[in-house]
């Protein structure tokens, strides 16, 4: 009897070496824009494998809600993107389509950085008439440097 | 958007500025007055005047650039009062807002828990050289009533109500409403989806267009072209509802991979009600995709769907031209192969862009065909049920072209196959065809902001045996309110 609880504690001892001992898995996070890439690639080092959703070349809003970015959310661990509706015509079809509930929205998977930054110009009238209003604000937050580390500091944190 | 940031920036500026002009301008005023009397007297008493003056002017002046301060800051506060209260210069704010407070704390949501509203309003305009009461395809089982090119003239489009939210942390909730031009109101859509399954898992259940294709799971407003493709008409009826569950499993993998499965009533053409506990549809299909390079994606899959029929009935003539009443029991097995291909110079859509899609039917049906008929003798109803086979086939393919931001132009080739149809001992009485129906399709739209599109199409018609009809459609979509995005 005292036998096999001994093999049981062995193999038990032997499992959790494996464990501790295994490459660790690095979190995969699905960076919206490059800006917050390069940002996550600061901050977390080789600790992340960071896919880019977008390039500086596209622009932001106009993004199609293509394959292969379903396949990276898909896999996700961590999404970081701007928030404030810039992403708004292409991300949420992207959450939707990758049956991923850690990243959905209010999720602790997804980081938007404009939640922690004051935003400019949020509008007290919303018509479409004034244009393609941002309900939440300018979301280009990434025009101010100072943004930059104050949402540095939250995603350090998060 | 963009040039508002700069706008904001710029009168931050200007308010700052303009008391250093005015500050410059004063000291200018001053070395005049103070240096022209110092030469002209040294009147004591003029100068201590003159000092009070001075120290006058600077109380003023200090008044009114405290109270232009304090104009700026509360201009300062009042847009941040609406925003979350934030350090403001963040390098040396060491005590920064506590993360966790504020996550969750944007605005998010629309309305409060109210869903999101979308609106789409279209109307067309169809000038069709031959009758549409006449438009069949030829060879071809006919799919209901929203097949055809639709009537004459000015007429209502279909407009569409659509309201979505997520249920919960698990669920999204959408419901689609259609309101035909002849004022019924349809629910197009109404479904639940799970939103928090593991492992890229997906449930759908109630009525949603089903996965088949590619075309099939999007609605007509995103649609390039007026009307639906010739075999989407011929092998859906137009679009397959699907009323039932629908499971979609997204493989862990860098590339697209996505297996789905449905069962469903298969009330929808080519299968009928049935007054059957079963499911009525079953149906599987995959998808894959990815990029080539920033520039290129696509899309592919393969979909297979079965559907039961009872008593499918309609109506055509027979080889001695007389009215006669057809009705199908049987089974209906479907296949279709799809593709979609985009091309946007570094993924950047907005300016240029083209998208290549096409995809491939092919519909075995078996099963008992009843043909009935009035016998003009007067001597009642003649009728005389036989074996039904019949192996269909067909394809389109489309190219758009968006050549400038807002323009696009496109090109669309529809063909059908009638391939072999063969209603055994009725066959003296039916006569199967070997006609091709094809059609061509070239269209122009404009869309002056992402909400309105109009759009000029004409088609060269001959879905009909021997017949060539001209058409011309003019359209316009609108989308009020909650815009959703639009799949790939």
């Amino acid at each position: 009897m005292s036998k096999h609880a001994e093999q049981w504690r062995l193999l038990a001892a032997g499992l959790a070496v494996l464990a501790l001992s295994g490459p660790a898995q690095a979190l995969k996070v699905f960076a919206c824009e490059p800006e917050w890439a390069a940002l996550t690639r600061e901050l977390a080092g080789d600790q992340a494998t960071i896919y880019t959703a977008t390039n500086a070349l596209q622009d932001p809003h106009q993004v199609q809600a293509k394959p292969s970015l379903i396949a990276a959310v898909r896999n996700a661990d961590l999404l970081v993107c701007t928030g404030a509706e810039l992403e708004v015509g292409w991300l949420p079809l992207l959450l939707r389509q990758s049956g991923n509930g850690a990243v959905q929205a209010g999720q602790p998977g997804q980081f938007n950085a404009a939640d922690y930054v004051r935003k400019l110009e949020v509008p007290t009238r919303l018509d479409r008439a004034d244009g393609d209003v941002h309900a939440e604000g300018n979301p280009h937050i990434q025009t101010d440097p100072r943004n930059i580390a104050t949402v540095a500091q939250a995603l350090g944190n998060f | 958007m963009r040039a508002g940031c700069r706008k904001d920036h710029l009168m931050l500026n200007q308010v700052s500025r303009q008391p250093g002009l005015r500050l410059l301008a004063l000291a200018c005023a001053l070395s005049c007055t103070l240096t022209l009397p110092a030469q002209a007297a040294d009147d004591s008493a003029a100068l201590t005047q003159l000092r009070r003056q001075i120290d006058d002017m600077r109380q003023e002046y200090e008044a009114r650039l405290k109270a232009l301060e304090a104009r700026l800051e509360q201009a300062r506060s009042s847009s941040a009062a609406s925003a979350q209260p934030v350090a403001e210069a963040a390098p040396q704010a060491t005590p920064a807002p506590a993360p966790a407070a504020q996550a969750g704390t944007s605005r998010a949501g629309n309305n409060s828990f109210n869903p999101a509203i979308a609106v789409i309003l279209s109307g067309t305009y169809a000038g069709l050289s031959k009758d549409p009461g006449t438009w069949q395809l030829s060879g071809f089982v006919p799919g209901g009533d929203e097949v055809g090119p639709g009537a004459r003239g000015f007429s209502l489009g279909e407009s569409e109500i659509g309201l979505s939210a997520n249920i919960d942390s698990w669920l999204y909730g959408s419901l689609t409403l259609a309101v035909s031009p002849e004022d019924t109101i349809a629910a197009e859509e109404a479904f639940v989806q799970t939103t928090a399954l593991p492992n890229g898992l997906k449930l759908k259940v109630g009525r949603f267009f089903g996965g088949q294709g590619y075309l099939n799971e999007q609605h007509a407003h995103t649609w390039d072209f007026v009307d639906a493709p010739l075999a989407y008409q011929a092998f859906f009826g137009g679009q397959y509802k699907q009323e039932g569950v629908q499971a979609k499993w997204l493989l862990p993998t860098d590339q697209f991979i996505e297996l789905g499965a449905e069962l469903g009533n298969g009330h929808s053409f080519p299968g009928t009600d049935r007054n059957r506990n079963g499911a009525g549809a079953v149906s599987l299909f995959a998808h894959t995709g990815g990029d080539v390079g920033d520039s290129h994606s696509w899309r592919a899959g393969v979909s297979w769907l079965r559907t039961q029929a009872q008593n499918r009935t309609w109506d055509s003539t027979d080889a001695l031209d007389q009215e006669v009443t057809n009705a199908v029991t049987g089974q209906s097995r479907l296949w279709v192969v799809d593709g979609v291909w985009k091309w946007a110079p570094n993924g950047n859509a907005t300016r240029t862009s083209f998208k290549l899609q096409g995809e491939y039917f092919r519909r075995t049906e078996t099963g008992d065909l009843t043909y009935a008929f009035a016998d003009p003798a007067g001597l009642g109803l003649t009728a005389n049920t036989d074996g039904y086979r019949s192996a269909q086939s067909g394809w389109y393919m489309q190219g758009v072209y968006q050549f400038a931001p807002g323009w696009r132009v496109g090109l669309r080739h529809d063909q059908l196959d009638s391939g072999t149809v063969d209603y055994k001992g009725n066959a003296a009485k039916l006569l199967a065809t070997d006609y091709k129906p094809q059609r061509q399709s070239l269209m122009l739209d404009r869309s002056p902001s992402e909400f309105q599109r109009w759009r000029i199409q004409l088609s060269d018609d001959r879905a009909r045996e021997g017949v060539r009809d001209s058409q011309i459609f003019l359209q316009y979509q609108m989308s009020l309110g909650a815009h959703g995005a639009h799949s790939f």
